[in-house]
């Protein structure tokens, strides 16, 4: 038989995953600042993924020099951590629940609008764009 | 009229549900693709709220719109609002309009 599992309980696997994560604490504040709005029922009808979000948290302690990503939702439940330069440059990148990483860049230019490219990789493969070079160390 | 673009200095406002938003520090700060995914009842393009229909003072256009939602709003969601301009910029290579309904 299946186990029946409350929706309290699995909300605090969030976040006894977050309290175990090996991140500083600036970088787990902000997580949890917004994990707890995510969690919450906007009846969209999308759970997020636990596995997903174990993901998110592996990468970003692998990466814990880096300033705290936006974070949001996807409909499928995987989570999806967000760096940018507002109004010029967006990546994304989407961790799915099986380990690979989607990732999205959006540039603004001058000639052709918006441009969009996608991809997907293995979280140690992952290139970090040159636009955030100068821009995504915290410390 | 019906069908008639809107102008590019004008803006619409698309409601958000919590999972819509980028949030940074709990705080919303950006708005994320699924926002714009077509919801069941948007089968010939996606519905927003003029918000120059209902005046130019913001406070006052932002209750206007908020005035005629027929969603179910929880307190965590949120209303984005969109330059036409850069809606039509952004949507150039899709031949994106913003029409009036």
């Amino acid at each position: 038989m299946g186990e029946v599992r409350s929706p309290e309980y699995a909300r605090e696997r969030f976040y006894e995953r977050l309290r175990a994560a090996a991140l500083p604490d600036p970088l787990r504040l902000s997580i949890y600042d917004s994990l707890g709005v995510l969690l919450e029922d906007d009846g969209g009808g999308v759970a997020p993924d636990d596995r997903s979000f174990a993901a998110l948290l592996k990468f970003l302690s692998d990466h814990h020099r880096w300033v705290a990503p936006g974070i949001t939702v996807n409909r499928q439940g995987a989570f999806i951590a967000v760096w940018e330069i507002p109004g010029v440059f967006r990546w994304s990148l989407a961790f799915l629940p099986v380990g690979d990483i989607e990732w999205t860049e959006l540039q603004k230019t001058p000639s052709a609008g918006v441009v969009r490219h996608i991809g997907k990789c293995r979280p140690d493969t992952i290139e970090l764009p040159r636009q955030l070079r100068q821009s995504i160390l915290a410390y | 009229m019906k069908g008639d673009p809107l102008p590019a200095e004008h803006h619409v406002a698309r409601h958000c549900r919590n999972k819509d938003l980028i949030l940074t520090n709990g705080e919303p700060t950006g708005v994320s693709e699924s926002a714009f995914e077509p919801k069941p009842d948007e089968s010939d393009g996606l519905s927003a709220n003029w918000l120059e229909f209902f005046g130019d003072d913001r406070q006052h256009n932002v209750a206007g719109v908020r005035s005629v939602t027929k969603l179910t709003v929880k307190r965590s969601h949120r209303i984005a609002i969109l330059s036409v301009g850069v809606i039509t910029l952004a949507g150039a290579s899709a031949n994106l309009r913003v029409c009036r309904r």
